[in-house]
């Protein structure tokens, strides 16, 4: 029943929520599509990937700079900033995922790196250190989210549609093939499954995750800055897909709810936030090295 | 129906495979046997693909598959078991034969995510089919992983015969089995013989080679040392020396 509680807090919210705490909330709901999209290559693949939060991105200010600049309507930005993210994801990660272990981490580093600079140094395209500011807010069919309410609501509308198709990918043949991929590349190549063009709709696909994600940030501070997506956000959502679990998409909406309205719960810590958040992780990695799901369905095995 | 023709490979100036030939008709049952490192798996892995041989040809069915890429190999019809057991591990025993078994099966990726099922049914119904052969039908959603020894044996064996073979590649299927285990294993193979299924079988109990091939081929540091029907062999004096030595002289 424990799965079910992203959606119940996320249903309630509003009913008890001020403005800032739907912010929040809108933040959790952006946070677990690019979060998902990660545990394509964490959980089912077998790939840890540090350029998640590059490619979103890539998916905000591809939404940033069309709304702005090319007063394209929003929801016309949502493909444009999902195949962006994909075209860079898959064309600069598809060396890399040949790699295995360390060397690819070591290679999305680079690519998260390489994001940032282009970001921050194309001035031309990217309006570099200036940001883009000035975005509209989301709007569907000239009906304008513009209220805290309403965007938080159309963010949970996408992170639940979002959670729904990977489902639906997670069991399909491709899903079995990814995870027996990433249990054994031999034995999956001479049972028929290609393996390398496996590996890469993994990362097509978790970069299209981070994209739609992407996307929604755009219009969520409607403002967009390089710093916003630098390693930081990649480890924070790495973090986010490794402390959900282990192939669990479950796990992983819950963990990001749980990290992800950290900030709020932890307020009464004051600056030790962060360190009784540290202290949070350095618990789960050595207690549930599987994430929190596992863990929890094993306690209740127990007694 | 196979035909491997001087075969040669070397890892780093070791070499694996000095100029290996043979051929397996349609049907037939080959056994290879040699001592340990005399190169039977090697020569598993190049005809299943895994390694480029540095000389010599494979051709499968008419067609050459040198070097090919194992997907290809196993599309052709050409299928194998792995000695040191290399199960999808984390997938259940059902999903370790639906791996194969989708291969042939009707939809793709995007039809599986608009919801068909039609795909993913007959994959079932095909995976199911090669567990209940080997006996495994029972344990379907069980972890691959906590399987017994023997009872990975099986899943190998399933899992090559959801591929469709046409020609299987058993590499020591009863090793680590127990006596009755074998015999089942034995049973098992004499059942996908009997198929039409032809088999190169690398094993090193000697009775359930005996049994089962019509021919056998013996490797000795990458050369055959000698080939013919099981009693020609077990009488070759080369054979003799390879396992046990030649006889000291006075």
């Amino acid at each position: 029943m424990i799965r079910l509680l992203p959606f119940v807090v996320a249903a309630l919210l509003p009913l008890v929520a001020n403005d800032y705490l739907l912010e929040i909330g809108s933040f959790v709901a952006i946070q677990s599509i690019s979060v998902i999209g990660l545990g394509y290559l964490t959980g089912f693949a077998g790939r840890i990937s540090l350029a998640q939060g590059g490619l979103y991105g890539i998916g905000a200010y591809t939404a940033a700079l069309l709304v702005t600049g090319a007063h394209c309507p929003p929801l016309l930005a949502l493909p444009a900033a999902i195949l962006a993210a994909v075209l860079v994801g898959t064309l600069l990660g598809s060396p890399a995922i040949r790699l295995s272990g360390l060397y690819f981490v070591m290679s999305t580093i680079g690519l998260q790196q390489i994001i940032w600079i282009v970001l921050m140094h194309w001035s031309s395209l990217t309006n570099g250190p200036m940001g883009v500011r000035e975005i509209p807010p989301l709007s569907v069919a000239g009906f304008a989210l513009a209220s805290p309410e309403r965007f938080y609501w159309a963010c949970v509308v996408f992170a639940a549609g979002s959670f729904f198709l990977a489902r639906r990918v997670v069991a399909s043949r491709f899903g079995l093939f990814l995870r027996a991929v990433s249990d054994d590349e031999l034995s999956a190549a001479t049972s028929g499954v290609r393996v390398v063009r496996t590996k890469v709709l993994a990362l097509a696909l978790s970069s299209a995750w981070a994209g739609a994600a992407g996307f929604l940030h755009a219009f969520f501070l409607r403002f967009v800055h390089p710093d916003m997506f630098t390693l930081d956000l990649s480890v924070v959502q790495l973090t986010m897909a490794m402390f959900g679990g282990y192939r669990s998409l479950d796990g992983m909406m819950i963990a990001t709810l749980i990290l992800g309205s950290a900030s709020e719960y932890l307020r009464p810590f004051g600056q030790f936030r962060l360190v009784v958040y540290g202290g949070i992780l350095l618990l789960t990695m050595m207690l549930a090295p599987r994430g929190i799901l596992p863990a929890l369905a094993g306690l209740r095995r127990r007694r | 129906m196979l035909a491997v023709s001087d075969i040669r490979l070397s890892f780093r100036g070791v070499r694996a495979l000095d100029g290996v030939s043979l051929t397996i008709g349609a049907g037939e049952t080959l056994g290879i046997i040699g001592p340990n490192g005399s190169g039977k798996s090697t020569l598993f892995n190049v005809i299943s693909g895994i390694y480029r041989p540095d000389s010599g040809s494979v051709a499968f069915q008419g067609r050459t598959i040198t070097g090919a890429d194992p997907r290809a190999i196993v599309a052709a019809g050409l299928a194998r078991t792995y000695q040191n057991k290399r199960l999808f591990g984390s997938l259940t025993v059902l999903e370790n034969v639906l791996v194969p078994a989708m291969r042939t099966q009707p939809g793709s990726f995007l039809s599986d995510i608009a919801g068909s099922r039609s795909g993913r049914d007959a994959g079932e119904a095909k995976a199911r089919e090669a567990l209940a052969f080997v006996g495994l039908d029972d344990l379907a959603d069980t972890e691959a992983a906590s399987l017994a020894y023997g009872q990975q044996n099986r899943l190998e064996l399933a899992r090559a015969l959801a591929c469709d073979p046409a020609l299987l590649l058993l590499d020591e299927p009863a090793a680590g089995l127990s006596p009755s285990e074998r015999s089942d294993m034995r049973g098992l193979i004499e059942r996908i013989r009997d198929r039409g299924v032809a088999i190169a079988l690398v094993e090193h109990d000697m009775r359930v080679v005996m049994q089962l091939s019509s021919r056998l081929v013996v490797l000795d540091h990458g050369v055959v040392i000698a080939g013919g029907t099981p009693a020609e062999v077990t009488e070759n004096p080369e054979v003799v020396a390879a396992y046990f030595g030649t006889p000291i002289d006075d």
